[in-house]
């Protein structure tokens, strides 16, 4: 679980140095821009923040649940409140949608049992959370590099 | 034949998605933005859908590998299709390319009668694909 840790802090610095530079330019985006930009952000951070949190948390299904959809309200918000009414209602919308995909998945990767994937040994279940949760690592990083390559241009 | 029939649906779903890319890249000049980011993330999430459940329909020991297949499949083709239009295209549809794939083989290993799952999903594609046509013919 260690290594999910520092996954998790990882993705966390990442979202916060995207936040951060997003706050710095906000003055240049027009309104489309602003809600491609929300969207795309909002969604990718929560999906994987959701994994990782659902992964580490070993709380009942619920209790899970709650804590991963006020995250995700939480992020969706913030990052709209950067620029207009608009944003912060797309921000909200794709912040619960990818937060709840993200548990999803979590969930499954926790119990394999409840999707009938035929995974039943402890080192293989840790393997493949290790996996999964390093894969998602990879293609958030790649994400926000997309997000904050296209402000420069 | 039988044992690969997932295989090749997949196949032909793929070969027709690349049919439709060929079709929308002679017609992107006259194709708006907005239309542009909706086919990017229509057909980003479609091509992720289609390959996490064919392939974990067909391999369902290898849930790992396959989730990550789709999803580098699913964020692929939605890029793909958005770099047409511009750069915002292609940022939304590589996020939604990248959920669909992500969701997609947890959909299919939780299905119970595959084939009949599989016709109305082809049902499906075919109407998206015709409504697509139609939305590229009026604009």
């Amino acid at each position: 679980m260690l290594g999910i840790i520092g996954l998790l802090i990882w993705n966390v610095s990442a979202a916060c140095f995207c936040y951060y530079r997003l706050h710095r330019r906000k003055r240049q985006f027009d309104s489309r821009y602003a809600a491609t930009i929300t969207s795309t952000a909002t969604m990718g951070i929560t999906l994987v923040l959701g994994m990782h949190v659902t992964v580490l948390v070993s709380a009942g299904l619920s209790l899970v649940f709650l804590v991963n959809l006020l995250l995700g309200a939480a992020v969706g918000a913030l990052f709209g409140s950067l620029f207009k009414y608009r944003e912060i209602l797309a921000g909200l919308y794709n912040g619960l949608v990818g937060v709840l995909m993200g548990a999803m998945i979590g969930e499954v990767l926790k119990n394999p049992q409840i999707c009938s994937i035929p995974i039943a040994d402890h080192t293989q279940l840790l393997l493949n959370m290790y996996q999964l949760c390093g894969f998602a690592t990879l293609l958030f990083t790649v994400v926000i590099g997309l997000v904050l390559y296209s402000i420069k241009g | 034949m039988r044992d690969l029939s997932f295989v090749l649906i997949l196949y032909s779903n793929l070969a027709l998605f690349a049919l439709l890319y060929v079709y929308v890249r002679r017609r992107r000049k006259l194709i708006s933005i907005h239309l542009g980011m909706n086919i990017s993330m229509a057909l980003g999430g479609l091509v992720g859908l289609s390959t996490g459940i064919f392939l974990i329909l067909q391999y369902p020991f290898h849930f790992t590998a396959i989730t990550m297949a789709a999803a580098l499949t699913g964020m692929g083709a939605g890029a793909l299709f958005g770099a047409l239009f511009d750069y915002q295209a292609m940022l939304t549809g590589l996020i939604n390319g990248m959920m669909m794939g992500l969701m997609a083989p947890m959909l299919g290993a939780i299905l119970t009668d595959p084939y009949f799952f599989t016709v109305i999903l082809e049902v499906f594609i075919f109407l998206i694909i015709a409504v697509l046509f139609a939305a590229v013919k009026r604009s």
